[in-house]
C-alpha cells in the first residue's frame, strides 16, 4: 500500500468511527421514541410535552397536572374536597378538551358543593363559585359557546342550574319527576340545548340553554352515565352504563337513531376532534371500545389492566388516557387508600404499537375528568415577563387574552389570589378495630353515635338523623365480603357528605377496619352522602341521607340552614380571602333570562 | 279515491322528512368541517373551505372571530405540535379542521378555532381510505 492508499485507509476508519459516535449521540425526538422501553433514554431530559392532561384528582382535592405522552406528574393544584369534573374557559368548540383560551378551569367539588375557578396559568385556586343551597353537584362539566356560563348538575337534589361565571349568578331547575339524578352534562356547541343522564329515568335529559328551561326526556339505555355532543354537533353519545350500549341521539330530531353494542360497562366517552371515533371506557370488561361513528358500529376495542373510569384523549387524537381505578396488587402499597392509576394507549391507527398500552402509572386520588390542552397554552412566567402577563396578558397566535377583568367580582389586576381551600383542616377521624354493632343512631352520653355500614351499592342505615347542635360520632364499616362483579375484592367504601359537612367527615373504610369521624352538627339541613371511592359499577348510585334537624322540626331541603351555608364561609380559613368567593343564595334566579344569549 | 290520495300523501310527507333528516356530508348547521381552505380574505378575516372526504365536496364560508385560534394540530415535525399561527401565516391549499357554529340569524357561520392537518396523519389517511371505500364522511350510515 503506498503512502496516498494509506491515509485514505486511516480517513475511512476515522469516518466511518466518526459517524457510528455521531449516531450514539443522535437525539429520538419525543413523538418517535417507543414509550414501552421502561429505562429512560439520554433524550428524557429536558423533555418536551406536546400536551398536558388536567385532571379532577376526586377525594385528594386536587387538580393533577400530567404530560403527554410521558406522563410524568408535573404537579397538583389544590382545590377542596372532591373534584369532579370541569371545562376549560374559551370556546366549547370541538370535542371535550373545547377551544382553551388557557385562562381558566371551573371544576365541580361535589364533596364542597361548589364550583373552583382554577387560573391555568398561575397554576392556583383563584375563585370559589358558590352554587345555591341546596343543590349537590356533581358535575360542571358542560359550557356555553361563549364560555360565559357553565351548567351544573345537582345529581344530590334532582336540580340543573346554569351559572354565569364571571359572578355565581343562576337559574336553577327543579327536574320533574321526583326523584331525578341528573347526571354527567354537556352541550350542544351552537348553543341550543344542553343534555344531561338521569340515571333515575334512565333517560337523557334536554334543555334549552336560553332561556334555560327543561324541554323533554329521551329514553336511552339502562342507567345512562356519560353524555357528549360530538364536534359536528349531529350526535349525542351516551354510555348505557348497564345496558352495555352505547345510544346515539340525533340532535336535529332530539330522538335515538342507533344503539350500538359496546364492551360492558361503557362509562365514558370521548370523541375525537372529528366526530369520527368515539373512544369509550368500559369499566366491566375492562378495555376501551372504540366507535365509528360514521359506520354506527364498534370497529375495535383495546384491553386495559384494570377497572376504568373516566378518559380523555389528546387535543391530536394520538394518545387515549383510560384512567382507572382499582390497582391492588398492581403498584407499591401506600397505606389504606391505594394509589390508582393511569393507562396511555396508542390511538395512532399507523403506529407500530396502535392499540397497545405504552405507559401506565400510579396515580393520587380516584380522578374523574380528564381533558388534554396543547401545552403551548400555558405560558412562561419564568422569563421576566410577569408584569406583562399579569397586567396584559399573553397572545395565542393572533388572539390576545387578557386577564384585565374589570368589574368582575373577585378579580382584579392588584390583587391575583392562591387560594388554598379547607380541606377537611377541622375534621377529627381516626380508625379503630371492626365494630360489628348494629347499624342505627344510639346515644352514649352527650354523643349521638352513628354506625353506618358500607357495602356494594349501599348504606345500611339509608337514613339517619340528629339534632341541631350535637356531637355527632359516625363509625362506618365496610361490610363487604368481596365486590361482586369486580374480580378484585378489596374495594374500599367511601362515605361523605355533600356540602358543610363534607369539610369534616370523609371516611374511607377498608375491610377489618372501622373509620371513625366526628363533628358537632351545627347546621341544619338535609345532607346526601355518597361514596366517594369508586367500588363498582353501581357506585354512583350508592347513597344515602342524614338529616339534622332544627328545634322542633324536620330537615328537608326546604327547611335548614341553607341560606348561611350557601355563603360557603367555611371554605377559606383567612376572612380576607372570603372576597374570592361569589354566587350562592344571595344571586339564585337572578340571571335575566332571553337577555342573555349563550352563543 | 280519497282514501288512495291520503295515501299517497302521507306516504310522500313520510318520504320528505326521511330526506329531510337524512345527512348527505356537510350541512349549513354543522359544528365543525374537514377540507382544503380554498380562499382567504385577510381584512374581511373570512376564510373558504371546501370540504373533503364527502361524496360530493360543498364549499363554505367560515367567518373568524375575533377569539378565533389558528393552531397546528398534527404535523411531521414535533417541534410544531400545538403552535398557535397568526392569520398572515396561514395559506390556501392548507388541509384544516375547522370548528364554530352558524350565527342564530343564520347569516354567518363563525370560526372558533382553525386546527392546521397533516396529510399524512393517521385520521386525514382513515377518512381517505373510507371515502375511497364508499364510505363518505358526514353520510348517515
Amino acid at each position: 500500500m503506498n503512502k496516498k492508499g494509506f491515509l485514505a485507509l486511516i480517513f475511512a476508519v476515522f469516518f466511518v468511527a466518526g459517524i457510528a459516535e455521531a449516531r450514539k449521540t443522535e437525539i429520538t425526538p419525543a413523538d418517535e421514541r417507543d414509550w414501552q422501553v421502561i429505562a429512560p433514554q439520554d433524550s428524557d431530559a429536558p423533555l418536551r410535552d406536546y400536551a398536558m392532561l388536567y385532571e379532577a384528582g376526586g377525594h385528594d382535592g386536587n387538580i393533577g397536572v400530567i404530560g403527554i405522552p410521558s406522563m410524568r406528574v408535573y404537579r397538583y393544584i389544590m382545590c377542596g374536597v372532591d373534584m369532579h369534573n370541569f371545562p376549560f374557559s374559551g370556546s366549547n368548540a370541538g370535542n371535550n378538551n373545547g377551544t382553551p383560551d388557557g385562562k381558566f378551569l371551573w371544576v365541580s367539588d361535589k364533596g364542597a358543593d361548589a364550583v373552583i375557578e382554577v387560573n391555568l396559568q398561575t397554576g392556583f385556586a383563584e375563585r370559589i363559585l358558590a352554587n345555591p343551597k341546596p343543590f349537590g353537584i356533581h358535575h360542571s362539566a358542560a359550557m356555553s359557546p361563549n364560555g360565559k356560563y357553565i351548567f351544573l348538575t345537582g345529581e344530590l337534589t334532582g336540580k340543573v342550574a346554569k351559572m354565569r361565571v364571571s359572578d355565581g349568578a343562576t337559574t336553577v331547575i327543579d327536574v320533574p319527576p321526583a326523584p331525578s339524578a341528573p347526571d354527567y352534562p354537556d352541550t350542544s356547541k351552537d348553543g341550543k340545548y344542553l343534555f344531561a343522564g338521569n340515571y333515575y329515568h334512565s333517560a337523557t335529559m334536554v334543555f334549552s340553554q336560553d332561556p334555560f328551561k327543561f324541554i323533554k326526556e329521551i329514553p336511552v339505555g339502562k342507567n345512562p352515565h356519560g353524555h357528549n355532543a360530538e364536534p359536528r354537533g349531529r350526535w349525542v353519545v351516551v354510555c348505557d352504563k348497564l345496558s352495555a350500549t352505547q345510544s346515539v341521539i340525533d340532535v336535529r330530531q332530539l330522538k335515538v337513531h342507533k344503539v350500538i353494542p359496546v364492551g360492558a360497562g361503557p362509562l365514558h366517552n370521548q370523541p375525537d376532534t372529528f366526530g369520527k371515533y368515539n373512544y369509550i371506557s368500559s369499566f366491566v370488561s375492562d378495555s376501551t371500545s372504540k366507535v365509528d361513528l360514521g359506520r354506527m358500529q364498534m370497529v375495535d376495542e383495546f384491553p386495559i389492566h384494570y377497572r376504568v373510569g373516566h378518559n380523555s384523549i389528546a387535543p391530536d387524537n394520538h394518545y387515549y388516557v383510560s384512567q382507572n381505578k382499582y390497582s391492588t396488587g398492581l403498584f407499591n402499597p401506600t397505606g389504606i387508600v391505594y394509589a390508582v392509576n393511569f393507562e396511555e394507549q396508542d390511538i395512532d391507527e399507523l403506529s407500530p404499537t396502535y392499540g397497545k398500552t405504552v405507559k401506565l402509572i400510579p396515580i393520587n386520588g380516584e380522578p374523574h375528568e380528564g381533558r388534554q390542552i396543547f401545552s403551548t397554552t400555558i405560558q412562561r412566567w419564568n422569563t421576566g415577563r410577569g408584569e406583562e402577563m399579569f397586567t396584559k396578558g399573553y397572545e395565542l397566535g393572533d388572539v390576545k387574552v387578557s386577564f384585565d377583568d374589570r368589574g368582575v367580582p373577585g378579580r382584579s389586576l392588584t390583587k391575583r389570589p392562591s387560594l388554598y381551600p379547607v380541606h377537611l383542616a377541622n375534621a377529627k377521624r381516626y380508625f379503630i378495630p371492626r365494630d360489628d354493632g348494629k347499624p342505627g343512631v344510639t346515644k352514649e352520653g352527650d354523643v349521638y353515635v352513628v354506625r353506618l355500614k358500607g357495602f356494594s351499592y349501599g348504606y345500611v342505615p339509608r337514613f339517619f338523623h340528629v339534632p341541631k347542635g350535637a356531637n355527632v360520632r359516625i363509625i362506618y364499616t365496610n361490610i363487604d365480603k368481596a365486590a361482586g362483579l369486580t374480580k378484585n375484592p378489596d374495594v374500599t367504601m367511601g362515605f361523605l357528605p355533600a356540602g358543610y359537612y363534607g369539610q369534616r367527615t370523609r371516611l374511607d373504610g377498608v375491610r377489618g377496619m372501622s373509620a371513625v369521624g366526628e363533628f358537632v352538627a351545627d347546621k341544619a339541613g338535609e345532607f346526601e352522602f355518597y361514596c366517594q371511592q369508586f367500588c363498582g359499577p353501581l357506585h354512583l348510585e350508592m347513597r344515602g341521607t342524614f338529616f339534622v334537624d332544627p328545634p322542633g322540626g324536620t330537615a328537608s331541603l326546604s327547611v335548614g340552614d341553607y341560606d348561611e351555608m350557601s355563603k360557603l364561609e367555611y371554605q377559606v380559613l383567612d376572612p380576607e380571602e372570603r372576597e374570592f368567593i361569589t354566587g350562592g343564595n344571595r344571586l339564585l334566579n337572578t340571571l335575566r333570562e332571553g337577555n342573555e344569549p349563550a352563543i | 279515491m280519497k282514501k288512495y290520495l291520503s295515501i299517497i300523501v302521507v306516504s310522500l310527507f313520510v318520504l320528505s322528512c326521511g330526506v329531510a333528516f337524512s345527512y348527505e356530508g356537510s350541512l349549513p348547521d354543522d359544528t365543525a368541517y374537514v377540507g382544503t381552505i380554498t380562499k382567504i380574505d385577510r381584512g374581511a378575516r373570512v376564510i373558504e373551505l371546501t370540504t373533503k372526504f364527502e361524496k360530493t365536496p360543498k364549499t363554505w364560508k367560515l367567518h373568524m372571530q375575533d377569539e378565533c385560534q389558528i393552531q397546528v394540530n398534527t404535523t411531521k415535525n414535533p417541534s410544531e405540535k400545538g403552535a398557535f399561527k397568526k392569520l398572515s401565516e396561514l395559506k390556501e391549499g392548507t388541509l384544516a379542521e375547522v370548528h364554530g357554529w352558524p350565527s342564530r340569524d343564520g347569516g354567518k357561520w363563525l370560526a372558533r378555532k382553525i386546527s392546521i392537518l397533516n396529510p399524512d396523519d393517521y385520521m386525514v389517511k382513515r377518512l381517505e381510505a373510507d371515502a375511497k371505500g364508499g364510505v363518505y364522511f358526514g353520510h348517515e350510515p
